[in-house]
């Protein structure tokens, strides 16, 4: 422990386009969960492809007196796992396969054996609620049913840094949990930092140590839930008039009201 | 559903599923070992379907022989006359060879272009691979134009080659350009298919009539032309490639679930493609050269192979190149059978076979 991810002057963006400028952060800690919302638009995903080393950045990313951004590929993968948005379609594999490929292709897995392999497999899918699922098709699966396994994949690599973009966005209430308690389980055993970008505000404040607000104009709010996610933050980032309130569990819950007039 | 938040999560031990009773952690796992055993048997199943078409290809032709004869003229016993055993080592199984080869090599440059193009319709043929290689072909057969400083016998495979590459190189910049699994693609590769057609067109209606002769033989795909060269040429691409494809069979198998994933995987993304399009322009050239233009058979083979066993690569490519052999192995036999006493060209049966098959697989695609 002690170690954190620190993410500092970093610019990412498309040939025609920078979508983040300088963007620095407060060292996330390792066994926490950092939340990264914000508007459409807003460059959640495009920091998190960054993070992994999928679009060229400057800056720095520092884990463990390292910088991230520097590092080579496989070195990378070593540490950093990124889940897209969406699992592609028209893939004739099943779920255990495709949680099996994603341990197989890492050097770690590698050496396994394919028994120790397929039990990790199976136990991710198990932790995830869908182990009864393993023999499926991955193109027979519900949209959610598709994003838990899409999830397992990145988790069975057990990385150091897991970015997860929208995990939870196809999820019933359930499964929405499930998968935040699993990410949860990970990094406080692992040690690991989590990036999870959320639409759910509410499942932010319930479930991050930290919150990113992202938007177009840059970091428009950082720091711990209660503390960063207020109303008068959230109607300004978001256009909506919004209320933190209390829940009879003592909790904050936010609620959006109507679009802010003219 | 999920368990209480204080059982440890499983992948904190090495082992998870070792902690219980042998019983409970065999049953666990068995759905998957079955599937696995099955796809073996298919796979071994297909290689036997190969040895068998194969055999029959050899016995079949003009001069009937049986297995007894095809025995005697292997081990040089007693009981075969001189002129079978010529025909068998100098016309038989050569052919028989090439079909089965020429199968393996566009069935797996297929497999691999279907994947790292992250697209079903990819093959040598329908991306328009096979039509440069036969317009590189078409220079050095009518206009003998080509590499100077060759063997004239090396003109038309390395013309073939140099064309069907450069058409593959030109496939993955544009796959570079507007992503993977783009319907641009297949559109760019139907450009490219009319493209060199034309231009095949236009060399042949500058040819002298020996040469366009030729060259139309050439074009229909056919095997009755090939010899031992050829065939050890061929054994040693496919002993190359394949090896090499199935070195990164998790890395091919990883890409499947989209660019992004893969390179988050650590898979080098760029390299694979790159040198797995070396492997398809090599195969796919080596096979135009030889044996001229064979349709679908690149196309067909893989869809099979996934219908059979899936994509994970470690069964779907061997599947594939055994699919593609056994189909051209079949489609050599047939084209001694379907007019007796006419031996068609080889290209002319797969593309009447193929192009029902395609129908098939793109209704089926549609309902399924
Ligand atoms: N490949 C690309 N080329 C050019 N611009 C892009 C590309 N991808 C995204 N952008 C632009 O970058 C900006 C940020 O996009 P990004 O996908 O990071 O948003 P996001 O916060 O993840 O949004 P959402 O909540 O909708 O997923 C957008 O304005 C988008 O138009
Ligand atoms: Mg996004």
């Amino acid at each position: 422990m002690g170690k954190a991810l620190e993410i500092s002057r970093l610019c990412v963006g498309y040939p025609r386009r920078q979508v983040i400028d300088d963007l620095s952060l407060p060292a996330l800690a390792c066994g926490t969960i950092t939340a990264v919302v914000g508007p459409n638009a807003a460059g959640k995903t495009t920091l998190l492809r960054a993070l992994a080393g999928l679009l060229p950045a400057g800056g720095e990313a520092r884990y463990d007196g390292g910088n991230i951004l520097k590092l080579k590929p496989a070195q990378r993968a070593r540490l950093v796992t990124y889940m897209p948005q969406a699992l592609p379609q028209g893939v004739a594999l099943t779920v255990i396969e495709a949680v099996m490929t994603a341990l197989r292709v890492s050097s770690a897995g590698r050496d396994a054996s394919g028994r120790t392999i397929q039990a990790c497999a199976g136990a991710v899918l198990d932790r995830l609620g869908i182990g009864h699922l393993e023999m499926s098709a991955i193109d027979e699966l519900s949209g959610g049913q598709r994003q838990l396994v899409s999830l397992a994949q990145a988790i069975v690599r057990r990385p150091a840094i897991l970015l997860l973009d929208e995990p939870t966005s196809a999820l019933d209430p359930a499964h929405q949990i499930g998968v935040m308690a699993a990410v949860k389980d990970h990094v406080a055993s692992d040690g690991a930092v989590a990036m999870v970008v959320l639409h759910d505000l509410n499942l932010a404040l319930r479930w991050a140590d930290t919150v990113v607000l992202l938007t177009e104009g840059g970091v428009r709010a950082v720091g711990r839930a209660e503390d960063a996610l207020t109303s008068a933050v959230l109607s300004d980032a978001y256009g909506v008039v919004a209320r933190v309130e209390q829940s009879s569990l003592g909790r904050p819950y936010v609620l959006f009201d109507r679009i802010v007039g003219p | 559903m999920m368990p209480a938040p204080e059982t440890p999560p499983p992948w904190t031990h090495p082992m998870p599923l070792g902690a219980g009773p042998q019983t409970v952690r065999d049953q666990r796992m068995r759905p998957y070992l079955d599937m696995v055993r099955r796809r073996r048997f298919l796979v071994a199943s297909m290689a036997g379907i190969l040895v068998v078409s194969f055999l029959l290809d050899v016995v079949t032709g003009p001069v009937d022989m049986g297995f007894g004869q095809l025995i005697g003229a292997l081990f040089g016993l007693e009981g075969v006359t001189p002129s079978e055993t010529v025909i068998l080592w100098s016309v038989r199984l050569p052919q028989a060879l090439t079909a089965v080869l020429v199968g393996a090599a566009l069935a797996l440059a297929g497999a691999e272009m279907q994947t790292i193009l992250d697209n079903p319709l990819a093959s040598p043929f329908t991306l328009g691979v096979s039509a440069a290689g036969s317009f590189g072909a078409a220079l050095a057969v009518i206009l003998g134009a080509g590499l100077p400083g060759l063997p004239p016998i090396w003109l038309v495979p390395v013309n073939a080659f140099l064309f069907a590459f450069g058409s593959v190189l030109l496939l993955q910049a544009l796959a570079a350009r507007c992503g993977g699994g783009s319907d641009r693609l297949i559109l760019f590769g139907i450009a490219m298919v009319f493209t060199f057609n034309a231009l095949v067109a236009l060399t042949q209606f500058v040819a002298s009539e020996s040469a366009l002769q030729q060259f139309v033989f050439w074009t229909m795909g056919s095997i009755s032309r090939t010899g031992w060269t050829e065939v050890a040429v061929l054994a040693l691409a496919v002993a190359v490639a394949f090896p090499a494809s199935f070195a990164v069979r998790w890395q091919l198998t990883a890409l499947r679930f989209g660019e992004d994933r893969a390179r988050s995987f650590g898979v080098p993304v760029a390299r694979l493609r790159l040198v797995a399009l070396l492997r398809v322009s090599l195969l796919a050239a080596l096979a135009v050269a030889f044996v001229g233009t064979i349709g679908f058979v690149g196309l067909v083979a893989p869809h099979i192979a996934r219908l059979l066993v899936g994509e994970d690569h470690r069964f779907f490519l061997p599947a594939s190149v055994l699919t593609g052999a056994a189909v051209l192995s079949l489609a050599s036999l047939a084209s001694k059978l379907l007019v007796t006493g006419v031996l068609l060209p080889i290209g002319i049966v797969t593309s009447l076979v193929g192009i029902p098959v395609f129908f098939a697989l793109i209704v089926g695609r549609r309902s399924g």
